[in-house]
């Protein structure tokens, strides 16, 4: 009879404050959007500070570049330059903590490797 | 016609710590660097690389019909000299290594292709490509003896790249009696100490994409890097497009979805060699090439992708490092 009376108290009080209600339901829908952008924001920080490839070009213009690991894109002007297609994992070789400390100053070199000419 | 006659003044010039000697030889714009203090004798040094360079030329263009190396394809058989003797031995030692991936006997097909003159002579032509004479590196037969080297019929040898990587690692192993040193044989590039004070010598890795930038810039202070690609010896014959490299199993050049690879390897001239290999057997096949024997590397895909191998990292310019 208690736990009747006392439930039907409960029921009786939410009836008459609706807005205790409301504010729960906010605190909920606070709590769950607070997960998915601290995840979101997590695995972004991981994606930095693992695998991000930056070279270093001579003339000073950086890039830096949010790619799986030990791929980079560059330059823009071949074909279809825009979108690379990802590798598939097993084509990634797994590196770790060596890529994060590339330069951000470089000599110009004397010289440079590229296909004879 | 620089590329035909290897003609053209040597210019001193002063880079940081280094003083340098840029000339023409081989079709190609050559350097050799020597890290100071440098006395006479060190001027004298990078002189004489020059000169041995334009000796390497004389002897094993193919391109001038008074070579060596053309007479040995006209003829089918010389007495080589230790120059010629040297580099093709180590041509052959390359083709076995590579399984004839690497194949110095593909002179008929490069020039079935089109590249039958120096490329700045290059012309647009509508003459179909000829059919290919045999290639062939085990019908190069070497007699150590008599330093004889015999052809089969119609096998003809081209020892272009590989030419280049043997000279610039033998420059450089003569130059660094005055100290550390770097010789740049058209983009085949030794290297041998570091200049003092200097981890290693910075050595730019040329975008294909934009001929005026640097896709990395290595420090390097031994061994040396050699970039093979499709991205500047390239032309067009009845509309179809044609390059350099040529597949030493099919005779035409090679069908690869990579535009270039360069390659580090404790010399220049097995640089030059992998680098070509990695670029005829295309990106997957290629890359498993090169990390199966541990090499640094770096990947250009004709779509604008770009791989390092892990083993290239550790050679990338870091700051501090001055």
């Amino acid at each position: 009879m208690t736990n009747g009376r006392h439930q039907g108290g409960e029921q009786a009080g939410a009836r008459r404050h609706p807005e205790v209600g409301a504010i729960k339901l906010a605190m909920i829908s606070g709590a769950a959007l607070a997960l998915v952008v601290g995840w979101s924001a997590l695995s972004r920080d991981d994606r930095m500070s693992g695998t991000a490839a930056s070279l270093s070009p001579s003339s000073g213009d950086q890039q830096s570049l949010l790619v799986p690991p030990v791929m980079v894109v560059i330059g823009g002007q071949g074909p279809g330059t825009q979108q690379p297609a990802p590798l598939p994992p097993a084509m990634i070789p797994t590196i770790s903590g060596q890529t994060s400390d590339i330069p951000q100053f470089t000599p110009v070199p004397p010289v440079r490797t590229r296909s004879s000419r | 016609m620089r590329e035909a006659c290897g003609l053209g003044e040597a210019q001193l010039v002063r880079w940081g710590p280094a003083l340098g000697v840029r000339f023409w030889a081989m079709g190609c714009q050559m350097s050799a660097w020597l890290a100071s203090p440098i006395d006479k004798e060190g001027e004298e040094g990078l002189q004489a690389v020059v000169d041995f360079m334009r000796e390497v030329e004389a002897r094993l263009s193919r391109f001038l019909p008074e070579s060596e190396l053309s007479r040995l394809n006209a003829h089918g058989r010389i007495s080589a000299s230790p120059l010629l003797w040297a580099v093709l031995r180590q041509a052959i030692r390359a083709a076995r290594a590579t399984g004839g991936l690497f194949d110095p006997t593909v002179l008929s097909a490069l020039e079935a292709a089109g590249y039958d003159r120096p490329f700045a002579l290059l012309q647009p032509d509508d003459a179909a490509p000829r059919r290919t004479l045999p290639i062939c590196w085990r019908c190069v037969r070497l007699h150590p003896s008599r330093r004889e080297v015999k052809l089969s019929h119609g096998v003809r040898v081209d020892l272009g790249g590989i030419a280049k990587g043997w000279a610039a690692d033998r420059a450089a192993r003569f130059l660094s009696r005055w100290g550390p040193c770097l010789v740049d044989a058209g983009g085949d590039i030794a290297v041998r100490g570091a200049p003092p004070g200097w981890l290693g010598w910075p050595v730019g890795i040329a975008d294909p994409w934009r001929e005026d930038r640097d896709m990395a810039v290595l420090c390097l202070k031994r061994g040396g890097v050699a970039t093979s690609g499709v991205d500047y010896r390239r032309w067009r014959r009845q509309g179809r497009d044609f390059h350099h490299i040529i597949h030493p199993r099919t005779g035409t050049p090679a069908q690869t979805d990579l535009l270039s690879v360069t390659v580090w390897a404790p010399s220049t001239m097995w640089a030059d060699v992998m680098a070509k290999v990695a670029l005829i057997l295309g990106g997957r096949r290629g890359w498993r090439w090169l990390h199966a024997r541990r090499l640094p590397a770096l990947m250009v895909w004709r779509d604008g992708r770009a791989r390092l191998t892990p083993e290239m990292f550790p050679l990338l310019w870091r700051e501090g490092w001055l």
